[in-house]
């Protein structure tokens, strides 16, 4: 297969449970944390610091899964018990997690290609595929739960939950910790799959996530079988592709950024557009 | 659950269709007077960066190696320069040069099978990023040349401050205790100053509200500073050029944007020259055909002198003062 095109999908799997961990934040919660810029390379540099002292690559992909939760419950604390704005809380978190990832290792970049990685025994693509749908099923599973409904009404109907007698910020917590562990796994999963750790990777990820899942949302809107998280895997493939096809086209390297937007918007229109025959 | 898990898999497959219909390009004219491919993956659009780029090609250029160039620009995301790597590989590229480390580490992910020679250039520590074990016999596909303070450059600085203050024999260096890079640094200049037969002075910081005092316990010692790569101190540098220059000492660098910041004189790396270093190993490795692991990692011997007039002046130096012969300037 095509060496771009392989890169493109795996990454777009990697994007994949980025995207739901950012699902359950910004759709479900309604939480617009950004914290995750920071999350994505705090789960990179968790996971060097293990390998680097030899730890297994599983395990380590697992201590950053931790990493993330503890991120998630730093902004959940900011917002809920020092009652900062939801959104400057996740701007606070990711500042933070900033120096913190600096800390971790003491660099800003650390090289992992001569160290085991989690794909070693079966290859980048099959890994992927596995967590990426055992990932999924075991949300689907858990939203369908009776902690994972009262997740969900916690975003749609704060009055409801109170009104059955929970605690909404349990609800809150659990979901801002499980989306940041999600992120910071995708984060593991990144060094591991190019070869390096950089404090620059966490970069404008959350607009990759927020593309990802509108895209995913215009994909046959119309379908309601399609569930949130298939949707926002369908989206972060997509948007990669995207991205390679930007790249293959070979414009001037200047625009590259500006022609994924272009295609994004393309999509979105004709998608809406579209949409009027329909009503 | 089966229909989401449907869509999923049409989602790959529309991908290897449309990524098959649009990589149709590059036919390569075998025969005569072979053109090679060589893919230039940049992080990030930043002057330095950019103009190691431009020696890069304009040396190929008098080196009359005939090239389809394929410049791709990452934008500042790690993410890109991994997918740019591998449109080189799979373009079948005779040679990457890769720019700054997160490109180069891509370059040497995407290269594993490939074997596609890269070169790479702004790049600290080869080493330590893990594109090369042995920096003079590079075990790989990769070598190239390192952005990083030589010996020879921090010479170049010592002799300079030789000539510029004869009687001198304390130099002071100010650092933030809390950098690791910082240390490093000064271990290294500690050395060369020990061959120049010059005392090292340095003085720890933890905040930028202590470069005052800082500075006034070095001036006593020392009538010239040596300016290192300290965050802290970079980012204070207008701070410290102001008040070293109140006190008549000199301040002398590596890096030139010190100087634009105030300081007095710099010696440093071109990152042109850079480029076109890295320019000579491509040839050395597609005309020549040698083996990389003949093609040590080099750093850059050429340096650039940079002096700050208004400093000079204030501090009583004449702009035509023989140290300063040949030396870009700036008001």
């Amino acid at each position: 297969m095509n060496g771009l095109l392989l890169v493109t999908i795996e990454q777009g799997l990697i994007f994949s449970i980025l995207a739901i961990g950012v699902y359950i934040t910004y759709k479900i919660l309604d939480f617009p944390d950004l914290s995750v810029e920071g999350t994505f390379p705090l789960g990179a540099f968790v996971f060097s610091k293990f390998i680097l002292t030899g730890m297994d690559p599983i395990l380590g992909s697992l201590m950053a899964l931790l990493a993330g939760a503890l991120a998630g419950l730093i902004t959940y604390t900011l917002n809920i018990k020092f009652k900062i704005k939801a959104i400057l809380s996740g701007i606070l978190t990711m500042t933070l997690l900033y120096s913190i990832n600096l800390r971790i290792n003491g660099r800003s970049n650390i090289g992992l290609s001569s160290y085991p990685t989690v794909y070693d025994k079966l290859g980048k693509l099959i890994v992927l595929i596995i967590c990426v749908v055992v990932i999924k099923m075991l949300m689907d599973r858990y939203l369908k739960s009776e902690s994972g409904y009262l997740l969900i009404a916690t975003g749609d109907n704060e009055t409801l939950v109170k009104s059955l007698g929970e605690n909404v910020d349990k609800y809150r917590m659990v979901g801002l910790m499980i989306s940041n562990a999600l992120v910071a796994l995708s984060g593991a999963l990144m060094a591991q799959s190019q070869g390096f750790t950089d404090i620059t990777m966490g970069n404008s990820i959350i607009v990759v996530a927020l593309a990802s899942i509108i895209i995913g949302d215009t994909v046959m809107k119309k379908r309601d079988f399609l569930k949130g998280t298939t949707r926002a895997i369908i989206g972060a493939i997509s948007y990669k592709l995207i991205g390679s096809i930007a790249i293959e086209i070979g414009l001037a390297p200047t625009d590259l950024k500006g022609i994924s937007a272009v295609i994004v918007i393309g999509f979105l229109a004709y998608n809406n557009l579209g949409d009027k025959n329909y009503a | 659950m089966k229909k989401s898990l449907k869509l999923i898999v049409t989602t790959i497959l529309i991908a290897i269709i449309l990524n098959g219909c649009s990589s149709t390009e590059g036919k390569i004219n075998s025969n005569e007077n072979k053109k090679f491919k060589i893919g230039i993956a940049q992080i990030i659009d930043h002057p330095a960066l950019n103009s190691a780029r431009d020696g890069f090609v304009e040396r190929l250029n008098e080196l009359d190696i005939e090239a389809d160039i394929n410049l791709q620009d990452a934008q500042g995301d790690v993410a890109n320069s991994q997918m740019i790597a591998e449109k080189f590989v799979s373009d079948k590229s005779d040679l990457i040069l890769s720019i700054a480390t997160p490109t180069s580490q891509a370059a040497q992910n995407a290269t594993k099978k490939s074997m596609t020679p890269v070169i790479f250039t702004a790049v600290s520590d080869p080493v330590f990023s893990g594109l090369v074990k042995n920096i003079e016999a590079p075990e790989s596909n990769i070598t190239g040349v390192t952005d990083e303070v030589s010996s020879e450059n921090l010479k170049h600085i010592f002799q300079t401050l030789k000539i510029l203050k004869p009687e001198i024999d304390t130099a002071g260096i100010l650092f933030n205790t809390g950098e690791s890079n910082s240390q490093s640094q000064i271990e290294r200049i500690e050395e060369i100053a020990f061959e120049e037969d010059i005392k090292i002075e340095k003085v720890g910081i933890a905040a930028i509200s202590d470069i005052n005092q800082a500075l006034e316990s070095v001036s006593r010692k020392s009538q010239a500073l040596i300016l290192i790569n300290d965050n802290m101190v970079a980012s204070s540098m207008e701070l410290v050029a102001s008040l070293a220059k109140e006190k008549n000492m000199i301040t002398i660098s590596g890096d030139s944007s010190h100087v634009d910041s105030g300081a007095l004189v710099s010696i440093g790396i071109s990152y042109h020259e850079l480029g076109r270093q890295a320019a000579d190993m491509a040839a050395k490795i597609l005309k020549e055909k040698t083996p990389i692991n003949k093609i040590p990692v080099e750093s850059s011997n050429v340096f650039i002198k940079k002096v700050n007039i208004t400093t000079a002046k204030a501090i009583g130096l004449n702009e035509n003062h023989p140290a300063f012969k040949d030396a870009d300037t700036v008001e």
